[in-house]
């Protein structure tokens, strides 16, 4: 944990081999910036100088690469005026350092391989063993770590440390020894991290930040060795150092490293005063707030340490708010094992499981980093290795050319020999060292997986469960439901019988209702929602919705008002899943609602760019108290289980309607008062669509063509009347259908129709009554228009009703194709008589 | 109107029976894949309604078998009914050749909206309102 925290704070986003080398730039910069100010102040530099520009990349180098890049361009720049300075080389090799440790901050490897190559050669030739030749070689390296090449970087701040040697720099050895450190830090070598480390403190303690970090970093080679107390005086040495430096940045991260280690020790206590004390400082200086989620992740681990996983989960939140788990880096991987055995405890399986997944990914990223490197620090050793016994073999080459050729021979095989025993003992405790840290590791992961393979099991296991019983369910319910509906389709039913039988159809559809439901949150909880997004009328679904609910509302006396003011006319989303939410929403608001009333607004919250649509559904209903709001959300649960009874439903309303909406994109809120009511709202992403071309003002007149008609089909025929609905309804503005005359007539009282077809077989033997009563009920609210259609009827008749209110007779039988036409021909004929003329007389061949 | 359904549960084929004698549709029945394309060889029908899962033929299979016929009964109308939800089975069934899907529960409305829809885009003249 150490090493990554104290990186990261200083760059915000690294993958595994960046904070490698992030390690060195830190310390590197820091150095930089105390000697920057440690140096005896020399004469004021005018800013546009080759050395004001070096100065001015420097300081920028840690908060601000990109500024610190443009200062390095500049100083190139400056440094290629210098075309008479004897040190102009030095100053190029200068500039171009900058620029690639700027590029190297910046994640730009190629573009800084490039400069530090040139800036190298110059330096190479013009200044061996020089401060700058140091520096850039370790740049160098550093590009190369962060690239992966571990062999490189390897000799390479091997490299770096001998010129700094030799250019009496030791400061800049006991950065190259940290490099090496960080190196096998990531091969797991805890003893080699901490012989570097303890070297790199040795040769240069006068650096508090180069001591900071050789204490920070030994001291989580002795953690992860389970050597707590020694690990803590580490720490407890950086701390210090932090507080004389007044960092409170530095001190901020290293008492969160220290509490981690203390939990780890048992010292619950100390640790969770030292997290206090993190935790002030995240809060008072802002360049501390970097550590404040790890604050949060490392008090959740003292919260677990005290078996209290609910004050664990709340910490763990706050630490992962807003984090993608399939993306976090390998600082999070010890606090997602925290997470998981704190879900595991509270019993949220896909918490737990989300979690796990996490932390297998991380701790599998970093084996295979650790393998990796081994294997690239064993081929460094070999090729060390190889290198001496090559050295050797010249040697003795160089004696056979005086001595006898036999004996020299002798020499060679000897020295090769002895080199490849070399050579075999390195291989053999690199291959033993690596297989038993494999061991462990793979026993760990063992277990890892056998848990996480319960855990899927036990989760698919009742998914499956659910699924299969619902899927049986069916079976049988579509015949109660199939009969049901055929029953009651029939026209001579005795009242008394529809009614019983309307009560079985009722029932059975409930339980559909509900079987659906299961199987929906089985394929949700298993597939994930796949969304069919389009352009949808936003008021007109709405208002579709709540008129479903009107019989309902009505019967209990409850006022449905829907708000539509403030709504986006349209907007692309997945219409049936929207409908699906606000189905449900309004179910439950009319289920427990018992007097008032229940109302759908929807409108448009805009912060900044961004806009959010908010359906809320709003009741004055039993309310829910506080602290079952969460609860509510959650897989068939009902505030109250006595209520069950009398509230009917699984109560997978809500928790459906959480997972669509997350899958949308937004939430669910819920917010209720006991005894007053409750009020749900939707948030998700407003996304609005075009609004069509057409789409004119509703005209108030009459329509004078079928294409701008809203249409009414009666037929108690139900394949005739699909038949109708299917041929007409291309032609048509929008068309429903009934099978009844009571039905006719009710929804031509609604005014939402133009023109009603009607079908004589359903007007039953007291033809011209019913169309009379027909007629004036749709012409109540705007003017509209009967058609009937009808067999065999002679001409008396066709006047007769012509009379009683119809304006169209339509002769069967007739091709189905032929219908729109003959509709059309009444609109033509129609339209040429002048409104204070009395209906024109239509007879059809 | 002359249907085939084939269906192996007798209940399930007695309510479709029902609902579509309550449009005035005459409806056989077949147990399974193979009596059906029996019975469409032997008799004229306007329609066929085929359930998936059936002890001996499948569905699937026996909307391959029709459609391999070489007679004008190779292109008559086939609805699935079934209760198995899902797109792959509406991708599989379509590639057999099925016209439509429904989903078990069927209510009467959609039994109707599919048949009518399939019936007027197929023949244009030939459907009569009566």
């Amino acid at each position: 944990m150490a090493p990554y925290r104290l990186r990261e704070m200083l760059q915000k986003r690294l993958t595994i081999p960046q904070w490698l080398a992030a390690a060195a730039a830190t310390v590197l910069v820091m150095g930089m910036a105390v000697s920057a100010r440690a140096e005896t102040p020399s004469p004021p530099v005018a800013p546009a100088s080759f050395e004001g520009r070096v100065a001015a990349a420097k300081v920028a180098m840690m908060a601000d690469p990109q500024a610190a890049y443009r200062r390095s361009a500049e100083a190139l720049e400056a440094a290629q005026r210098q075309t008479d300075d004897p040190r102009q080389a030095e100053h190029l090799a200068t500039a171009q350092w900058l620029q690639g440790e700027a590029l190297l901050r910046l994640n730009k490897l190629d573009e800084a391989s490039l400069v530090i190559a040139q800036g190298l050669a110059t330096a190479a030739a013009r200044a061996p063993n020089s401060k700058l030749h140091g520096d850039l070689m370790g740049a160098q390296a550093e590009v190369q770590a962060l690239k992966g090449d571990v062999q490189s970087a390897l000799s390479g701040f091997q490299a770096a440390h001998r010129i700094y040697g030799k250019a009496g720099h030791p400061r800049g050895q006991a950065m190259a020894l940290q490099n090496i450190g960080s190196i096998y830090q990531e091969a797991g070598d805890y003893q080699k991290v901490m012989q570097y480390y303890a070297q790199s403190a040795d040769l240069y303690p006068a650096d508090p930040s180069l001591a900071i970090s050789a204490h920070n970093n030994i001291g989580r080679a002795l953690q992860l060795q389970k050597k707590y107390p020694e690990a803590a005086v580490e720490l407890g040495k950086a701390l210090e150092l932090a507080r004389k430096m007044q960092s409170p940045q530095l001190e901020a991260s290293i008492l969160e490293n220290l509490a981690a280690v203390e939990v780890q020790w048992n010292r619950l206590d100390q640790a969770q005063a030292h997290l206090n004390a993190a935790l002030k400082l995240t809060q008072t200086d802002p360049s501390a707030r970097e550590s404040q989620p790890w604050v949060w992740g490392v008090g959740a681990q003292v919260q677990l340490a005290r078996h209290r996983p609910a004050a664990a989960a709340q910490l763990l939140a706050r630490m992962f708010q807003g984090a993608d788990l399939t993306r976090t880096t390998m600082a999070y991987r010890d606090f997602h094992e925290t997470a998981f055995e704190t879900y595991v405890l509270l019993g949220d399986e896909h918490q737990a499981l989300a979690h796990l997944k996490a932390f297998k990914r991380l701790d599998d990223e970093a084996r295979e980093l650790a393998a990796s490197t081994n294997a690239a620090l064993m081929s460094a050793q070999f090729d060390f290795a190889n290198q001496t016994s090559r050295i050797a073999q010249l040697k003795a080459g160089q004696l056979q050319r005086d001595v006898k050729l036999a004996k020299s021979r002798n020499t060679i095989t000897t020295v090769l020999l002895i080199g490849s025993v070399l050579i075999g003992t390195l291989l053999l405790v690199s291959f033993l060292w690596i297989r038993r840290s494999r061991n462990e590791v793979r026993e760990a992961n063992g277990k890892l997986s056998e848990a996480n393979w319960s855990l899927e099991k036990a989760l698919k296991a009742r998914t499956e469960f659910l699924a299969t019983t619902s899927h049986e369910i069916r079976t049988p319910l579509n015949g109660i439901l199939g009969m049901t509906q055929v029953i009651l389709a029939e026209r001579r039913l005795d009242p008394e019988l529809r009614e019983k039988i309307a009560l079985v159809h009722g029932a059975g559809e409930t339980m559909r209702a509900l079987v659906d439901d299961i199987l929906d949150i089985a394929k949700i909880e298993t597939d994930g929602v796949t969304l069919n997004r389009s352009e949808l009328d936003l008021p007109r679904v709405c208002e579709e919705t709540v008129r479903l609910w009107t019989e309902r509302a009505g019967a209990k006396q409850l006022k449905l008002t829907l708000d539509l003011g403030a709504a986006p006319a349209r907007i692309v989303e997945d219409s049936g899943r929207l409908r699906q939410i606000l189905f449900n929403l309004m179910s439950n608001a009319i289920k427990f609602t018992e007097q008032g009333g229940v109302t759908l607004t929807a409108r448009v919250e805009a912060s900044g760019e961004a806009e959010t649509l908010a359906l809320s559904v709003a009741d004055t209903g039993i309310g829910i108290p506080t602290d079952k709001l969460e609860e509510v959300f959650e897989s068939f649960r009902q505030v109250d289980s006595s209520t069950t009874r009398s509230y009917e439903g699984t109560g997978l309303g809500l928790a459906i309607c959480r997972r669509l909406a997350q899958a949308m994109g937004g939430d669910i809120f819920l917010e209720s008062v006991m005894g007053q009511g409750s009020t749900v709202t939707v948030r998700l992403p407003l996304e609005r669509a075009a609004a069509p071309a057409e789409e004119a003002a509703v005209a108030t007149a009459a329509p004078q063509a079928l294409a701008d008609c809203r249409l009414l089909i009666c037929d108690a025929n139900p394949l005739s009347q699909a038949m109708i609905k299917a041929v007409l309804a291309p032609q048509t503005r929008a068309i429903e259908a009934v099978a009844a005359c009571d039905a006719a007539e009710e929804a031509a009282a609604s005014g939402r129709f133009d023109l009603v077809l009607v079908d004589a077989s359903a007007l039953g033997g007291e033809r011209q009554a019913r169309l009379a009563a027909l007629r004036s009920l749709a012409g109540t609210v705007a003017p509209a228009l009967v058609a009937v259609m009808i067999a065999d009827i002679g001409e008396d008749e066709a006047g007769r009703l012509l009379g009683a209110g119809a304006v169209q007779i339509i002769r069967k039988p007739i091709a189905a194709p032929a219908l729109a036409g003959e509709l059309r021909a009444g609109f033509d004929a129609r339209g040429k008589v002048t409104a204070a003329a009395a209906p024109a007389a239509i007879s059809l061949a | 109107m002359r249907v085939l359904f084939v269906e192996d549960s007798e209940v399930n084929r007695r309510v479709i029976k029902e609902m579509l004698r309550a449009g005035g549709i005459d409806m056989a029945e077949a147990e399974d894949g193979k009596v059906g394309l029996q019975m469409i060889e032997a008799n004229d029908y306007d329609l066929i309604l085929m359930d998936l899962r059936m002890p001996g033929m499948d569905g699937v299979t026996a909307i391959r078998h029709l459609r391999a016929r070489a007679d004008a009964k190779a292109q008559l109308p086939v609805i699935v009914l079934t209760a198995d939800a899902g797109a792959n089975i509406d991708v599989d069934c379509k590639d057999a050749g099925a016209d439509a899907v429904l989903n078990k529960p069927v209510s009467m409305a959609a039994l109707y909206e599919a048949i009518a829809g399939l019936m007027t885009q197929r023949s244009d003249n030939a459907v009569m309102l009566t």
